[in-house]
């Protein structure tokens, strides 16, 4: 396999970052995201506050008496969600090789996209700068050959830095790094090779494979090759981490019809049929495609984003109508009529229901009822009126 | 025209606490200011982005000469913040810049005539009570997380205010949850009044009420605008227009499986289930059933998390699924030894309170078992 160019990206105390970007007057001021009430712990402290001492998973008591004029907000979830999203969104408009592993780190395979965007410091330079224009957050951003490395680069410089690691550097670069610096290293096992007088990874290069695997089990063949910079270089493709990709259903009609209600029976019916089948496999749909082929074989697709997924038929076909009827079909006649649903989910985000519109909770129980007199008497022994 | 001198760390404490009420958004600079009036022997320091918040605030000083000025609030923080404790010296002269002089320090902040400096106007007529600062606390830190961050619909992002007779009705609610506490005031308001109140003057407020303090907080409100008044400072905000949410039908009655359950034990197995829920939109299953309450989240990244705990269960068993940081939010503002869940369906809404008391409620809606 060719070299490869491993990025890990990893936003600069990002709870309060986004905390200060939000509200303008926090910038320059000390912020603690945290539980500010009863027993809570520090989820993420500014730059500013960490002078003071203070630092996530802290007690917020604690945090108070040390940095007592801070800035207390609350956790806010579903804002960092969204910043987190939009970087992603950035990443993936270098490499579809993007992997999250939490809200505020992904790491990036950019191997081979030099052509399009220029040697690799240059495209973490770019992120960099579209992220700080676009939300006005700082990120780290590490380069290396791979995982592991990448990862450490990326914490060589914060905030704000850019490292990379060349493969020429090594091992020699991570020899005065403290052991706890590589992934996988906890307190534990630091306090283990402390006691065998390690503490630096130079010092634990030295070691023997065999006697690293004697003192750690499996964990010794990771210390041994990971203290020479070597680890794994392999980033998924973002689309692959996102489950089932979608569900469609596509018929040829019988003769040619450019009549939009026969066109929209047949969308109802489909509509019913996908959403049967999201419930069946507990997953939610985002986005509904149309797709008309007409008598010349001419064939189109067009899409709508609902704003929540869902299972349920109505909106669905909701969609599918709104979707049709924006389409201008002329004299033309439509051979094939499909309908898809993609961006699927397990259901994560959406399903919070409302205290003040039970019509989603109609809707879901509506549907069930329907799935079980289906699942008890059999295809058609429940339908749509209009279908009839 | 204005000459006063004061402590350095009096002088940062009371900056810091009027400078809440600059946004940074404004579209008039000079309301990015401190106003700064000089007056007897009080140094009167008002920050407001005319919407939202306003703070102001009093400090003792020696005043040499009266007078007024507005300087920028970051520019005084970040100087006040940075001088040696000791005493400071602040003087304006016509050329409307502040000269501020430290032990060893002298410097010259440009700032901008105090007439174009606007205030937060007066309150016409207001509905006024007062209550501990103790109180009015405990009645901020039981409903205001409650609501919403959603700019879209203004109404939700207040805490409404309603008081009739001697009652006080505290209400907050994001459409998912929603905090209700009831109080009783020391005596009848003269008129009935409501008032939708913005989340940032409250959560200031939340910051300077101090609960051991002696000195009650006065509540002064009108028909577009309100007032707290805390020792020296006033936080006033104009009031969100418009008809709250009609709360009290949503308020659930016929919950009849009633649990039981330690306050701490369930908030600690919430914190450790978030571990794993936290991926899957911070959703956890509670079933309870016979002496029993299981806590569990799943998360297709993750993995799996189960926590059991003891409780005592009156009715049939039960499943429901809640957002644990909506239930964590609640636990973290009561200080009851035990909470009271009254369920009624899995796709109905939940009453939450503490055994002990029951002028608070939290009604919070489930989600979806998938």
């Amino acid at each position: 396999m060719n070299k490869r160019i491993i990025v890990h990206a990893d936003l600069d105390a990002f709870f309060a970052s986004v905390e200060q970007a939000e509200n303008p007057q926090y910038r320059n001021q000390p912020v603690i995201v945290g539980r500010t009430t009863g027993r809570g712990v520090v989820s993420a402290a500014s730059y500013e506050a960490r002078e003071f001492g203070v630092h996530s998973a802290m007690p917020m008591w604690q945090a108070r008496q040390l940095c007592p004029h801070a800035i207390f907000v609350p956790v806010n979830g579903e804002l960092y969600k969204r910043y987190s999203d939009h970087t992603t969104q950035v990443f993936l408009s270098y490499t579809p090789r993007v992997e999250p592993v939490s809200i505020d780190e992904a790491y990036l395979d950019i191997s081979g996209t030099e052509k399009l965007f220029g040697p690799p410091l240059e495209v973490a330079r770019q992120i960099k700068q579209k992220i700080k224009g676009d939300l006005n957050i700082i990120i780290s951003i590490g380069l290396s050959s791979n995982r592991l490395l990448a990862k450490m680069a990326s914490d060589w410089n914060k905030p704000d830095g850019l490292v990379w690691i060349c493969d020429e550097q090594l091992p020699d670069v991570l020899d005065e790094l403290p052991v706890c610096r590589l992934s996988g290293i906890g307190q534990v096992t630091q306090q283990r090779l402390s006691c065998m007088g390690i503490s630096k990874i130079g010092q634990l290069r030295g070691i023997p494979l065999e006697l690293l695997e004697k003192e750690f089990g499996k964990l010794g063949l990771h210390l041994y090759k990971a203290s020479r910079g070597q680890g794994s270089a392999e980033v998924r493709e973002y689309q692959d981490q996102q489950g089932r990709k979608q569900v469609s259903e596509e018929i040829t009609l019988q003769q040619d019809s450019r009549d939009l209600h026969y066109l929209r029976m047949r969308l109802l019916s489909m509509a019913a049929n996908l959403a049967r089948r999201l419930r069946e496999q507990r997953s939610l749909g985002k986005t509904v495609t149309l797709k008309l082929r007409f008598s010349n074989f001419k064939t189109i697709t067009r899409s709508i984003t609902l704003q929540h997924p869902t299972d349920n038929w109505q909106m669905m076909y909701k969609a599918a109508e709104e979707l049709l009827d924006k389409m201008d079909l002329g004299a033309q006649r439509v051979r094939l009529v499909g309908l898809g649903l993609s961006n699927l989910s397990d259901g994560t985000g959406v399903s919070q229901l409302s205290l003040f519109d039970d019509g989603p909770v109609q809707a879901y129980k509506l549907d069930r009822a329907c799935d079980q007199i289906v699942e008890r008497f059999g295809n058609g022994a429940i339908t749509q009126a209009r279908l009839l | 025209m204005f000459s006063v001198t004061c402590e350095q760390h009096t002088l940062y404490e009371k900056v810091q606490l009027v400078s809440r009420g600059v946004s940074g958004r404004s579209t008039q600079p000079i309301q990015n200011n401190i106003f700064l009036q000089a007056a007897a022997d009080n140094l009167i320091l008002v920050a407001t982005d005319m919407e939202f918040i306003g703070v102001k605030t009093t400090m003792a000083v020696e005043a040499a000469e009266e007078g007024t000025i507005t300087v920028p609030a970051r520019i005084l923080t970040d100087l006040a913040g940075r001088l040696p404790p000791g005493p400071v010296s602040l003087a304006a002269d016509e050329s409307n810049s502040l000269k501020i002089t430290g032990k060893h320090s002298d410097f010259d902040i440009r700032g901008l005539p105090a007439d174009d400096f606007q205030q937060l106007p007066e309150l016409d007529d207001p509905t006024s009570f007062s209550m501990t600062q103790a109180d009015l606390l405990d009645i901020l830190d039981r409903t205001v997380f409650a609501t919403s961050t959603d700019e879209t619909r203004p109404i939700l992002t207040g805490t409404l205010l309603k008081i009739s007779g001697k009652k006080l009705e505290t209400v907050a609610t994001d459409t998912y949850r929603l905090a209700l506490y009831e109080s009783l005031l020391a005596s009848e308001v003269q008129r009935d009044q409501e008032a939708i109140i913005s989340r940032r003057p409250l959560v200031e407020l939340q910051r300077i009420l101090d609960p051991d303090a002696e000195e009650e907080a006065e509540i002064h409100i009108s028909q577009n605008q309100v007032e707290f008044v805390v020792g020296g400072t006033v936080i006033g905000s104009r009031l969100i227009d418009g008809q709250f949410v009609n709360y009290p039908k949503v308020i659930p009655t016929g919950g009849d499986k009633k649990i039981t359950v330690k306050c701490d034990e369930l908030a600690s197995a919430l914190d450790r289930a978030l571990v794993v829920a936290r991926q899957d939109a911070y959703r956890v299953v509670l079933r309870a059933k016979g002496e029993t309450l299981t806590v569990s989240a799943k998360s297709q990244d993750v993995g799996e998390a189960e926590e059991t705990l003891e409780i005592s269960l009156e009715g049939d068993e039960a499943e429901i699924a809640f957002n644990a940081e909506f239930m964590l939010d609640m636990l973290g503002a009561i200080d009851s030894e035990e909470l009271l869940i009254e369920l009624s369906g899995p796709l109905n809404s939940g009453l939450l309170r503490p055994a002990d008391d029951e002028n608070y409620l939290y009604v919070l809606m489930p989600m979806q078992i998938m």
